[in-house]
């Protein structure tokens, strides 16, 4: 028989971040799981510590999502090209979740009703007219017990600020309230962490260490980490980062409901003539194959997700999967990420040891944590400062203005001032709007001949408003913890490696394609996962979230399952 | 750091080659217009002011061959040796990177930490010191 024949109760298009929670918590229930994953196994010996391999490489990037970087263009009336903005989808048995550094915040409790809070305090005119803002379909309050799962799963390292409504000023005093502590104390402190945080207190902020999915002491079997200082971009080479493949999928394996299908390639959905899932179709080794499942769950990056249902058109579904109310691809948001520099005179900051998850956070300038009242924009984002970067050869190019490139002076600089710069910076929350979709490109196309996605994205006036407001406030920072001379970073205008939105979760069935569970509301018997479903962004990194709505998903599979699978 | 360009060149910067030998060329014939001798020829600070003019032509162009070639310099002196440059950590001492370790302890990460030894190690280096030392995974 050929692998892939025999029909499973699940198939996962993609075992990453989220998909490997849908795995763990699908097979713990009993269910027959078969995953399709792009890329290779990844073994621990592989991950070395090399900027070269890692970061100009991207050698976890390559089997797969190189041929297929989205397309870009900043509106509808310019030619697309691809993205000049890095985009980063990582494949694996693991996912991206194998090559990010690991912070793991939760969402502010007012994330999920950014709408209405905003029309409360500030009224309409604070919501600019292109803007698609709306509430979450569920609150804080119901996916905070999944947070507490996947925090204590995998294991997370951080400092509680609200534990049961009593507060910890060690820890994040916006959070909202949970029902644990984390598993695991905060990543070790050191001279650079404890410095900023004093900064940030002088200046009436709020620091917390960096909640971290990385183990600051022996967690399930795996080791503490030793902080080398190579976790961005890289996979873990002894297993302390709780990423998927250090943590649930093994746990997963051994349930021995789970089969993994190495370097396959999604093409499509198929469907019954009545419009439900009957499993997907796939490619490896050249030759085609289907897999027939109950239920099918999209666990692929957002680019990914959106693409598989606009090029799974049928009978039933002409405009493509679940898109018969032209929902898919709408919503569409990523990140800006300011980056600030400052240099700290004399001082040998080692910020070359350590990972960027040993570091401190901000909250004080994210979501409605402070007035916006007369400052022409909503939201915010988290600060950050952390070990690992910048690394030497991007440290080689981290000059203030007015600095040649190379050369003599260059020269001087380098060797007198590269061990005394560091790096900060903040997650701008943008608010979706129409100026950001995904659709096909009728242009480009991959190695298969089908089309790449694209993206059209034009960063609106408020955002850039925002974008200044937090680097005010990150200068500020800096100044205040002794920095001398401080610039802004020539980095990606906009970061595209987190995309949110494309399959928005929504109640109303024609202004969404996925219900408050995460299923399609046009194909009950299809599951989507990740940032796709993401109704707004965050000001926050959204592994953590998009892991506690997949533990979410899976659980109604499993208490409805004879609903669902019917 | 040539050594790093060449070996890239042959391998993951091949699409770049079109682009270094146009770019090249183009200093050779103006080091011809301007001084009678080929670039390579040329005293160091008259190579500077050509570099100069083209940095200022197409600095900022991404892509460039101006931009490729300080993008790829910049990687040769501070990558791991184990790629072809920083011949003898120059880069890294340069800089006072101490190098690769898979474990730094909590007074490495003090301001101003000397590192006492092992000063200096490439990936490959470190590599070799922790296997097996390291428990057995699957």
């Amino acid at each position: 028989m050929h692998a892939g024949q025999r029909p499973a109760d699940v198939v996962l298009v993609g075992l990453g971040a989220a998909g490997s929670i849908a795995a763990r918590v699908l097979t713990a229930a009993g269910l027959r799981v078969v995953a399709i994953e792009a890329g290779p196994r990844r073994e621990r010996h592989e991950m070395t510590l090399d900027e070269v391999r890692n970061e100009i490489d991207h050698w976890l990037c390559t089997p797969k999502a190189a041929g297929e970087i989205p397309m870009f263009r900043p509106d509808v009336y310019t030619p697309s090209v691809t993205s000049p903005h890095p985009v980063l989808m990582a494949n694996g048995v693991g996912g991206a979740a194998m090559h990010y550094a690991g912070t793991s915040p939760r969402l502010l409790p007012w994330n999920f009703r950014m709408r209405s809070k905003t029309l409360e305090r500030y009224g309409r005119e604070a919501i600019p007219a292109d803007s698609m803002l709306v509430d979450w379909p569920l609150d804080y309050e119901e996916i905070e017990p999944y947070y507490d799962l996947v925090e204590h799963e995998i294991g997370i390292s951080g400092q509680a600020g609200n534990v049961n409504g009593i507060s910890d000023p060690r820890g994040n005093p916006f959070e909202g309230r949970r029902g644990r502590a984390y598993p695991m104390p905060p990543l070790r402190r050191t001279d650079w962490t404890e410095l900023m945080s004093t900064a940030a207190r002088q200046l009436g902020w709020h620091p917390f260490p960096t909640p971290t999915a990385i183990n600051s002491q022996p967690f399930n079997g795996n080791p503490a980490c030793t902080y080398c200082g190579f976790c961005e971009n890289n996979g873990c080479y002894n297993g302390a980062k709780s990423s998927p493949d250090n943590t649930v999928i093994p746990l997963a394996e051994a349930t021995g409901n789970l089969r993994i299908v190495t370097s396959a390639r999604v093409l499509r959905v198929e469907v019954s003539s009545s419009g439900r899932a009957t499993g997907v179709t796939y490619v490896t080794n050249g030759h085609e194959r289907f897999q027939q499942a109950a239920v099918v769950l999209l666990s692929a990056h957002t680019y990914e997700n959106v693409r598989i249902m606009l090029l799974s058109t049928s009978r039933s579904h002409p405009a493509g999967l679940a898109n018969g109310c032209g929902q898919v691809g709408l919503g569409f948001v990523p990140h800006i990420n300011p980056e600030v520099y400052g240099l700290f005179p004399g001082i040998d900051l080692k910020l070359q040891t350590g990972s960027w998850g040993q570091g401190v956070c901000i909250d004080d300038w994210n979501g409605d944590n402070f007035d916006h009242g007369g400052l022409g924009f909503i939201s915010g984002g988290m600060f950050t400062a952390g070990h690992e970067l910048p690394k030497p050869i991007a440290l080689s190019q981290a000059l203030p203005g007015g600095l040649p490139r190379w050369g003599s002076e260059w020269k001087a600089w380098v060797k007198k001032s590269a061990k005394s710069v560091a790096v900060v910076n903040a997650q701008l929350d943008v608010i979706p709007s129409s100026r950001g979709f995904l659709d096909l490109d009728p242009m480009a196309t991959d190695a298969f001949g089908l089309p790449r996605v694209r993206v059209t994205y034009r960063v609106g006036e408020r955002d850039i408003r925002g974008k200044e407001f937090l680097v005010e406030k990150l200068r500020a920072w800096l100044r205040q913890a002794g920095a001398r001379k401080i610039w802004l970073s020539n980095g990606p205008a906009i970061e595209m490696r987190t995309a949110y939105g494309g399959t928005r979760m929504g109640d109303d069935p024609t202004a969404s394609v996925v219900d408050r569970f995460g299923f399609a509301h046009e194909v009950p018997n299809l599951g989507i996962l990740g940032t796709c479903t993401f109704p707004t962004a965050g000001g926050h990194n959204p592994t953590l979230t998009l892991q506690a709505l997949a533990w979410r998903t899976s659980k109604r599979l499993v208490d409805d399952w004879d609903e669902m699978a019917r | 750091v040539s050594d790093y360009v060449s070996k890239r060149l042959a391998g993951p910067y091949a699409i770049h080659v079109a682009t270094y030998v146009e770019g090249l060329t183009r200093l050779d014939v103006a080091a011809r217009q301007m001084h009678g001798c080929r670039f390579a020829d040329l005293a160091a600070g008259r190579r500077d002011d050509l570099l100069v003019a083209t940095e200022e032509r197409e600095g900022k162009v991404v892509g460039s061959f101006f931009s490729l070639v300080l993008a790829h310099t910049m990687e040769g002196m501070f990558s791991d040796p184990l790629h072809g440059g920083n011949a003898q950590f120059i880069g890294w001492k340069l800089i006072g990177y101490t190098g690769v370790r898979y474990v730094w302890t909590e007074s490495d990460q003090r301001f101003g930490a000397t590192i006492e030894s092992d000063v200096n190690q490439s990936a490959g280096d470190a590599r070799a010191a922790m296997l097996g030392s390291l428990p057995k995974t699957t």
